[in-house]
């Protein structure tokens, strides 16, 4: 059992990388790390799955989803994992990244029949960590107000998928504990408690939870991925509400939420209450009396010095909304509305809505998906602050070895809906038409070559473009996977975008970027204990009438699991070479369980860690981790708060877990 | 003329350019031009080596409205005849309005030895500019395809290798060009193309396109030029089994659209 860990950690580490890679890093993956762990212990009995679980793995597209239905159905039960492979649409690889998370036991899997006793799982988890060098912000004059241990703690519990609880609570690095203005101890408390599955209660959650719907352009809050190299996987898959369980301190709703199915409608209503961190900024009117604006939220989540405590819980945040979807056959049609209101506060304005009123909100959307077998057709239509966002999508298998994905979008320049995660260019559905194309092709089971091509245009001035400003973003990868232990794959990406020139002409222009990125990647398991992965990768950035700016990063990891003493190690030696912010290199790392690193490679320097996990007995973890940056020419890393005297910056952490 | 300058300095586009790229007909050019390796009696206008396996006659006319401005229209037409295994063709268009013409004729030739087949066209070019006269040359293209296997085929070809050009403008009749893709039938419903272009003056480029047979009367077409970052997108309609009429349009994202239409007969 604990032979195959590493091997599944590796297939886990490449299902969350294939769908990360195209958002920033500012996003908290927590949730999917969460789902995944959850899906490694009560793994998915693969006979009896339905749409919504597979779905919420994000590994699979819709295709493939009804492809295993069909198969079931004409075939019979699957009595091996191994038979996915022969499905259409189904190919190694992609059931490499599939198998930890599924099991062909019908009943409750292994590891819960082990654990599970009569009242239920409880789970509690610390972990700390910390830079070892000293940053600026933390010396005797620095304007950090608390020292630079971040810690993390959560107890969650769970009675079957019936009853569950959590607590979390964080505090970053450089906050008050116990002081200032945290005499309360953490920075940062998140709690529910949730029932699920009772009569025609689907679902209800009291306290912190997440609400998403349709296709992300109304109201979705938590995870949801956009382009990447899983050419086919571009619907959304909403969840409707889900408690919260991650230490993102932002973007999620407190209050209460309930799901209710009275066959095949079903109906959602939820509310929240809360004060969110917003930037205020002081202006007098010719009134002189003094008015506080708001002019945008804050979703960092660091509250280390005056500055940025100043912006903490200042703006009370009131919404209500509801959902309700009917289910024919294969067709799906959802309506959804909320209303988000910042209700007046003595005499501060509200003024980042741009049309519409200042400081209310309503959204109102209905969306739509359609399942026909070899075709998934899905969109979504949506209105608020006068102004509309519609997005309608394809995937279809023109052949058993050749599926497409069209999907088409226009948001109007004035949409401006505060809670959206919708596939588009721009980080918000706002201010952008585009036409992707995806093809997939798959000549047998061992080999596939997936291709987007994504034209998009700006047609309002946006952030670093101060005209309409259009683009494209084409990726094209090859995947093969020889064997049940080997898999690689190359890549090509070409992205255009235009910007401002930002240079000393008294009128800026547009100029063309080009953006090239070349990477190849192979893991193999070496054997049952040890595996392996490579990667090289090269950017090259051009900036029309500049010199091109290149970065280039080369990793060999190592995962390899102790034999006798239930010890796990894993590491990675990555050296990097990246002439500009431009031309830089992101790479997923591994962590501690529930973390997630992603390392942004910048200038010249090596880069490695070393991770540890020991079960030391049955129910108790411990990970370890150190990390550690070292630059070739510098003498000092960061800027601000977080500058470092010398060249190297490392990181430690130390994790607990205890299940019981 | 003016015009046409104004145009091309705007646009960086060359007129010349225009009808080189643009006298696919509506089924190719809705798959992004892609069709080097595609072998029917389109070919002509295309890698001639693909007209090796015709059998029967075909005729067709069509027209173009390059970025829909009437200005910049084309007008064409072709017919193939095969005799035996030599199969001959003759194909024309005619580019601009009063001020400005273009205008080509051309002969091609194609034939087809077991796997392998190759064709050539001869065409000659006539330009006339009011006020300026008129002036004409001779070029050549040649191509070559190979099927790889009864679903794969590959093909090439050298547009204009000798660099014929009209002396009193100093340009190119045609640019000179080499192509190299392949196309691969999945099934009788679904056509992949991929095509390599290199076009003197200009970057590589990567050509795709796709052609999917939804009904037996009806074919759902696109395409993707990487260089322009251009979209295509055609439908074919066939009718009364030996006539076809089909569309088609670029979606340049600077030019916008270009529709296309034509009509063609086989007996």
């Amino acid at each position: 059992m604990h032979l195959c860990v590493a091997a599944q950690t590796e297939n886990e580490i490449q299902g969350i990388e294939n769908n990360i890679e195209n958002i920033s890093e500012s996003v908290d993956y927590t949730t999917l790390t969460d789902q995944y762990d959850y899906y490694r212990k009560n793994p998915i009995s693969i006979n009896s799955a339905t749409t919504e679980e597979l779905a919420s793995l994000h590994i699979l597209s819709p295709l493939q989803i009804e492809a295993l239905f069909e198969h079931i159905r004409t075939a019979g039960k699957l009595t091996d994992l191994y038979e996915l492979q022969s499905i259409e649409y189904f190919d190694v690889s992609t059931v490499q990244q599939l198998l930890p998370f599924i099991t062909l036991k019908e009943d409750e899997n292994i590891e819960r029949l082990k654990r599970i006793s009569f009242l239920g799982n409880n789970q509690f988890i610390t972990r700390i960590q910390r830079i070892t060098e000293q940053q600026k912000g933390y010396a005797p004059d620095g304007d950090y107000v608390g020292d630079p241990l971040k810690i993390y703690s959560r107890y969650s519990y769970n009675f079957k998928n019936i009853l569950s609880a959590n607590i979390t609570a964080e505090r970053d690095a450089g906050e008050a504990f116990f002081t200032r203005n945290n005499k309360q101890g953490f920075d940062f408390y998140s709690a529910h408690l949730a029932i699920s599955n009772i009569r025609s209660i689907k679902k209800i959650v009291v306290g912190d939870y997440e609400a998403q719907f349709g296709q992300g352009l109304a109201f979705y809050n938590g995870l949801g991925f956009g382009k990447s190299s899983e050419v086919l996987n571009i619907s959304k898959n909403a969840q409707g509400i889900r408690p919260f369980r991650s230490a993102n301190e932002a973007l999620f709703l407190r209050g209460a939420a309930t799901t209710l199915q009275f066959k095949k409608i079903q109906v959602t209503v939820f509310g929240s209450y809360q004060k969110i961190n917003a930037a205020v900024r002081t202006v007098s009117d010719s009134t002189a009396v003094d008015n506080f604006v708001i002019q945008s939220t804050d979703l960092s989540g660091f509250y280390r010095t005056p500055a940025e405590i100043a912006k903490k819980n200042t703006l009370l945040q009131q919404i209500v909304g509801a959902n309700a979807q009917y289910q024919l056959k294969k067709f799906k049609v959802g309506i959804t509305g909320a209303n988000i209101l910042f209700p007046k506060q003595n005499n501060t304005h509200v003024d980042f809505f741009e049309t519409g009123s200042p400081n209310s909100q309503i959204v109102a959307a209905i969306d739509y998906t359609l399942n026909m077998g070899n075709m998934y057709a899905f969109g979504e239509l949506a209105y608020t602050t006068q102004a509309v966002a519609v997005l309608n999508g394809i995937v279809a298998g023109l052949s058993p070895k050749l599926s497409i994905s069209l999907l088409h979008r226009y948001f109007d320049k004035n949409y401006n809906a505060l809670y959206t995660n919708a596939f588009a260019e721009s980080s918000k559905p706002k201010n952008e038409n585009g036409l992707y194309t995806g093809i997939s092709i798959s000549p047998n089971k061992r080999w596939k070559w997936n291709t987007y091509v994504d034209v998009f245009s700006f047609p309002a001035p946006k952030y670093l473009a101060d005209a309409p400003s259009k683009g494209t973003d084409i990726l094209t990868q090859v995947n093969y996977a020889p064997s049940r232990t080997v898999n690689m794959y190359a890549r090509f990406r070409n992205q255009r975008k235009q910007q401002n020139s930002s240079g000393s002409d008294v009128i800026d222009y547009l100029i063309n970027n080009n953006r090239d990125s070349y990477r190849f990647h192979i893991e193999y398991k070496v054997s049952d204990a040890l595996s392996m992965r490579s990667r090289a990768e090269v950017v090259n950035f051009k900036k029309e009438f500049a010199k091109t700016e290149t970065g280039a990063m080369l990793y060999q990891d190592i995962s390899y699991k102790v034999p006798f003493i239930d010890v796990t190690l894993d590491a990675r030696y990555a050296l990097f070479d990246v002439q500009s912010y431009n031309a830089r290199i992101y790479a997923f790392e591994k962590d501690v369980l529930y973390a997630y690193s992603i390392s942004l490679l910048q200038d010249e320097g090596v880069r490695w860690y070393i991770l540890a996990r020991k079960t030391i007995t049955n129910g108790i973890d411990v990970w370890i981790r150190y990390a550690r940056f070292t630059y070739a020419d510098k003498t000092t890393i960061g800027n601000g708060n977080e500058l470092i005297d010398g060249n190297t910056r490392s990181e430690v952490k130390v994790q607990l877990r205890l299940l019981f | 003329m003016q015009k046409h300058i104004v145009l091309s300095l705007f646009l960086g586009y060359s007129p010349l350019c225009a009808i080189a790229q643009t006298t696919f007909y509506a089924r190719n050019s809705a798959l992004a031009g892609a069709t080097v390796a595609l072998a029917d009696v389109r070919s002509v206008n295309d890698n001639q080596a693909g007209l090796g396996l015709t059998t029967k006659k075909w005729i067709t006319a069509g027209y173009i409205t390059h970025a829909l401005l009437p200005e910049l229209s084309t007008q064409y037409g072709a017919f193939v005849i095969p005799l035996k295994n030599n199969v001959f063709g003759v194909d024309i268009n005619a580019y601009g309005n009063g001020i400005y013409k273009l205008q080509r004729i051309g002969l091609a030739y194609g034939r087809s030895f077991g796997p392998i087949s190759f064709g050539f066209r001869v065409n000659y070019h006539q330009i006339s500019i009011t006020e300026y006269g008129s002036e004409g040359t001779v070029s050549i293209n040649m191509g070559a395809q190979f099927k790889l296997t009864p679903k794969t085929t590959i093909g090439s070809q050298l547009i204009n290798p000798t660099g014929a050009a009209f002396s009193s403008i100093a340009e190119s009749a045609q640019a000179q060009q080499i192509r190299l893709g392949v196309a691969h039938t999945f099934s009788d419903k679904l056509i992949a193309l991929v095509e390599v272009d290199k076009t003197a003056g200009t970057d590589l480029t990567v050509l795709g396109g796709l052609e999917y047979r939804i009904i037996k009367l009806l074919a759902l077409r696109g395409g993707f030029d990487v260089n322009t970052g251009s979209y295509y997108g055609g439908l074919g309609f066939s009718l009364l089994k030996s006539a076809t009429i089909d569309f088609a349009t670029r979606v340049h994202p600077v030019l916008g659209l270009s529709p296309q239409i034509d009509l063609a007969y086989e007996f």
